[in-house]
């Protein structure tokens, strides 16, 4: 199962609070170099499951591979990992280049290879003069920056990140996204960031694995988690959607028609088997659906009137009622006109577009 | 600025009403434990309507408070006789006692007169008897049978058992068990001096033996109950206490005389209630109260006639611990003069420093 | 004068009053005692014969001297014995254990100092607990006098110096989040550097303050040498006691007062110097 070039292997890795399991069974690879994601909602064990690889938490049952080593008799100051902290967990009581030199000293580097990793490592995260600040005399992003560069200086096979960026307002989160993603790939160094926000594991992941209640629900490519979503969980939790419930009428092939509980019927896409009379979640995006008369065209239509227009520039929508229930549906600029609430509107989208899945716990 | 008026008047009146309640018919008295046992304060607030308020003290911490003071603060307090004149002398705390006031029948005459000369002071008297009581040695008579005097603290057999204080009757006792009269030597400090240096020498040599030395009364009651001490120098008292648990406990005069102290009545130079404090004397040296002060302080009072109250165990002890000629045989303390207490402060500054 | 001028001074008087009533003023009266000679003869003047007293007799300074290292060692063995405590409470244990174990360490504050002292002899004495338990495990075979001497002072003054800084530490410690000792762990370091490296400067302020606190109560103890103390056992503070109480001499025990005052001030700003903390982040604890 181990391949020469995987950073890191899990296998059946579980680990239970008393009765209480936190991480169920997880078995996964993340390949070198990789920036590997796992997403999740609050207290699906993404720490629970860092905190393993790190060392900080024994597994109840499974096993943990570095770079080809058994991991289960590791301490964790000599696991080749290092960890980014949800605070960061700099140490005020000393400077910026005492930080970042305190692993290296810890390994016995000398005196000069230290101060000059240190100097290298900190013109590499851009902060080339502030080796001799106070950890509080840096903002929010310089604190992130050289958080990191306390663990890259030490050449860890895998970074581990705790939601690094919770703690940053809006606009900086926005800019350490990508300034994250850049160091990443100019390290080359495997990173598993865990995040419970998924526009940050599909920015700036190579794969993301979706976790709830301590399982994977999915893992895989950004775009394949966006587009084929292989659990109701991950249709909701990964992108808008809307969502509406029904049972199956008629399948045929990977076609099938549901009648939703408003009354209609809508033809949609589905990949697992879905049998006849089976309850059923449908989700459409929000950009796949047409607004107005160019609708009629399309296979599903329904008719809605306006609610409330949600103007956010070009990723401004609309958020319509059809027949009781909240529908968001996306619109261009040019199509602002006549989206006064009340208003009657009809919506139409592909079949293509539309997907079926299975009720969660249902299958 | 309406409110800083009131404010002003609030205070003045809160200090008016401090004052007033001061005024009131109090005696305020400075003594000893036991001195004022609530049952005879009792008796005596029905009886006169006065209200008492009790501050317990000792020779040392009584001269302080009123140093402090000037001698305000208290009506009425209690040092020992040897204690008035210096600290009179030095800080002029008292006022001189006005004797028509005082019931003088009721006193023993012995020690009416004995204060008399002792707390006299340009031909006027600053001291009345109350209670008396001696110090001396207190034995495990069964462990330590052979002890009678002072000196006999230092035997090498009792090393680690005998316990004594590091203060002045310490040094007064070894004296005169060395055969001194450091009392006659009073007012010759260079005399004085030399029986201290022999004291000294004595009391250093006597160090490996002592066990401790005691600084509170209740230590070494608990040290010789426990028998971890079997000889000790102690106030009669304490030994009579210790004796009612143990028989084989003894308060024992010692040879060169056990050492008399007399604490009495003494009126602060700026007491606000002498009235009040004279009616307290006479009313604390009628017999039947006497004897009530004798059984909470367990020492005997000048009070004339107060034996025949007390009971059967206490007058028992007073004789088996005094026979006749020892009680002739008590060294009083005569009246301490200024600038002494320092010699004997440096005398024993240096037995506690010595190794 | 506006009104608000009013509000602040009147404000400000408590303050003022506390200050100058309670603690300049008698200070200021300590000193002008211990400088002046006193005579019956002659009247009061200005002299320094209390203090040439004390350099020339080696009893009073060596008394100094020796409290003071007594009371220096004090405050270092309970440090010693403290952060270990202190670090279990508010690291290691949690939840009730936690409020248990720390009401433990400050129940026995609840008595007086007096109480806890006899407490102490009553285990030490020769009659005493200690003595009759290793008598009866056969260590050995009469009884031994623990008390009266030199470690009974200490152990006394380490017992009653115990809580003032235990309290300190645990809530410098509580203050350090678990990550920064597992950032060290993750980063390499072992148990011991990070002790030195993380734990300790970030408790340092709580260090300070304690063994500032420590020192000076044990400097000023009087109870615990004085009943728990040898024949041997010299204490300044006793010193003083006996120049004001017994002796009368109140201007010899004021400048002994003065000088205690200094060498107490001169110690904390030294060690305040060293570990290079300020008055102000120690007392702000
Ligand atoms: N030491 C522990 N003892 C008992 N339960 C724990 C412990 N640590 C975590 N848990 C439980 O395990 C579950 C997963 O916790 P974990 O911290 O891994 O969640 P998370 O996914 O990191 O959540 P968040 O996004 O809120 O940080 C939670 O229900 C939590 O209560
Ligand atoms: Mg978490």
């Amino acid at each position: 199962m181990t391949h020469p070039d995987d950073a890191l292997s899990c296998s059946n890795l579980t680990k239970k609070f008393d009765s209480f399991t936190a991480v169920d069974d997880l078995s996964f690879t993340v390949e070198k170099g990789r920036f590997f994601s796992i997403l999740g909602p609050s207290g699906c064990g993404k720490t629970t499951l860092l905190r393993m690889l790190a060392g900080f938490e024994h597994p109840t049952s499974g096993s943990i591979t570095i770079k080809g080593q058994e991991m289960s008799n590791v301490p964790p100051n000599l696991r080749p990992v290092n960890m980014v902290f949800q605070h960061l967990a700099l140490f005020p009581t000393m400077t910026v280049a005492q930080n970042i030199a305190y692993g290296l000293k810890r390994r016995g580097v000398n005196r000069a290879d230290r101060e000059k990793k240190v100097l290298e490592v900190l013109a590499r995260v851009g902060l080339p003069d502030s080796g001799e600040k106070a950890i509080s005399q840096l903002s929010g992003g310089q604190k992130q920056r050289i958080a990191i560069a306390r663990c890259l200086v030490l050449e860890p096979e895998v970074l581990l990140l705790d939601e690094p960026l919770g703690a940053l307002d809006l606009k900086l989160r926005e800019h350490m996204k990508v300034e994250l993603k850049q160091l990443q790939q100019e390290f080359g160094t495997t990173f598993v960031y865990i995040t419970h926000d998924q526009s940050e594991a599909l920015v700036m992941s190579d794969k993301v694995a979706v976790m709830n209640h301590g399982r994977f629900e999915q893992v895989g490519s950004p775009q394949e988690l966006y587009r084929a979503p292989k659990t109701a969980f991950t249709a909701r939790f990964v992108g808008d959607t809307n969502a509406f419930e029904g049972t199956v009428q008629s399948v045929e092939g990977d076609r099938a028609e549901i009648a939703l509980a408003n009354g209609l019927v809508v033809a949609a896409r589905t990949e697992s088997t879905v049998d006849l009379g089976k309850s059923v979640e449908v989700f459409i995006r929000p950009e796949n659906i047409m607004l107005g008369e160019a609708a009629q065209s399309r296979e599903n239509t329904m008719e809605a009137i306006v609610l409330q227009e949600l103007f956010d520039g070009a990723n401004s929508k609309v958020l319509v009622n059809c027949s009781g229930q909240q529908v968001q549906v996306h619109h261009s600029v040019s199509q602002a006109s006549g989206l006064t609430p009340g208003n009657k509107l009809s919506l139409s989208w592909d079949w293509q577009h539309t997907l079926c899945l299975p009720k969660d716990g249902a299958s | 600025m309406r409110r800083t008026t009131k404010l002003l008047a609030s205070l003045a009146l809160s200090s008016a009403l401090l004052s007033t309640a001061a005024s009131a018919e109090t005696l305020r008295l400075l003594t000893w434990g036991g001195y004022a046992p609530d049952e005879v304060v009792a008796l005596f607030e029905k009886e006169t309507g006065i209200t008492v308020k009790v501050t317990t003290s000792n020779n040392e911490d009584m001269i302080s408070k009123l140093r402090a003071t000037g001698g305000a603060g208290f009506d009425l307090a209690q040092p020992s006789q040897d204690r008035i004149t210096g600290a009179q002398m030095e800080f002029g705390i008292y006022q001189p006692l006005d004797l028509s006031k005082v019931d003088a029948a009721q006193i023993i005459p012995s020690m009416l007169e004995a204060t008399r000369s002792n707390t006299a002071l340009e031909g006027k008297v600053y001291g009345l008897p109350h209670v008396w009581g001696t110090s001396g040695l207190v034995v495990n008579t069964k462990l330590a049978g052979d002890v009678k005097d002072y000196t006999d603290l230092c035997k090498a057999e009792l090393k680690g058992k005998v316990s004594y204080r590091l203060k002045r009757p310490t040094l007064i006792g070894f004296a005169f068990a060395l055969g001194e009269d450091p009392f006659a030597a009073y007012a010759d400090a260079e005399k004085y001096q030399n029986i201290l240096d022999k004291v000294e020498k004595k009391l250093i040599e006597c160090k490996p033996i002592v066990k401790t030395y005691w600084t509170g009364g209740d230590a070494l009651i608990n040290l010789v109950r426990s028998e971890e001490v079997v000889a000790a120098m102690a106030w009669d008292a304490g030994g009579w206490k210790l004796n009612r648990d143990n028989k084989d406990i003894k308060f024992v005069a010692p040879k060169s005389g056990a050492l008399g102290w007399i604490d009495t009545f003494a009126l602060p130079r700026k007491s606000k209630a002498t009235d009040a404090a004279y009616k307290w004397i006479n009313f604390v040296m009628r017999p039947e109260i006497a004897a009530k002060i004798t059984e909470a302080a367990g020492n005997f009072t000048a009070s004339a006639g107060s034996d025949a109250h007390v009971n059967e165990v206490a007058k028992a002890q007073l004789q088996g611990s005094f026979p006749p000629a020892d009680l002739d045989n008590i060294n009083w303390y005569p009246a301490v003069p200024a600038g002494l207490e320092e010699l004997e402060g440096l005398a024993l500054d240096r037995i506690k420093a010595a190794q | 004068m506006t009104n608000s001028r009013w509000h602040f001074y009147l404000f400000l008087s408590p303050l003022l009053l506390w200050l100058g009533l309670l603690v300049i003023w008698p200070h200021a009266n300590m000193l002008d005692v211990s400088l002046t000679e006193r005579s019956y003869i002659k009247g009061n003047s200005f002299s320094l014969k209390h203090y040439r007293l004390f350099f020339e007799q080696p009893l009073y300074w060596l008394t100094y001297v020796r409290t003071a290292w007594v009371a220096i060692l004090t405050t270092l063995m309970t440090l010693l014995i403290s952060f270990p405590v202190a670090y279990y409470i508010a690291k290691i244990a949690k939840g009730r254990s936690k409020l248990v174990l720390f009401l433990a360490c400050i129940l026995p504050f609840w008595v007086s100092e007096l109480v806890r002292a006899y407490g102490w002899m009553i285990v030490l004495r020769e009659s005493g607990l200690l003595s009759g338990l290793l008598l009866s495990l056969g260590i050995i075979s009469e009884p031994v006098e623990f008390l009266y001497n030199d470690g009974a002072i200490l152990l006394g003054l380490v017992y009653s110096g115990m809580l003032f800084m235990i309290v300190p530490l645990v809530s410098a410690l509580d203050s350090l989040d678990n990550s920064y000792i597992e950032a060290g762990f993750d980063l390499g370091g072992n148990r011991w550097n990070i002790l030195r490296e993380i734990v300790i400067p970030h408790a340092m302020p709580g260090i300070v303050s304690g063994c500032i606190i420590v020192f000076m109560l044990s400097l000023g103890n009087y109870l615990i040498p004085n009943l728990m103390g040898g024949k041997d056992s010299l204490w300044f503070t006793e010193q003083i006691f006996t120049q004001f109480i017994t002796r009368f001499n109140w201007e010899q025990g004021s400048a002994f007062g003065i000088l205690l005052l200094t060498l107490s001030s001169l110690i904390v700003w030294l060690s305040l110097k060293v570990t290079r903390q300020s008055l102000s982040s120690t007392m702000g604890q």
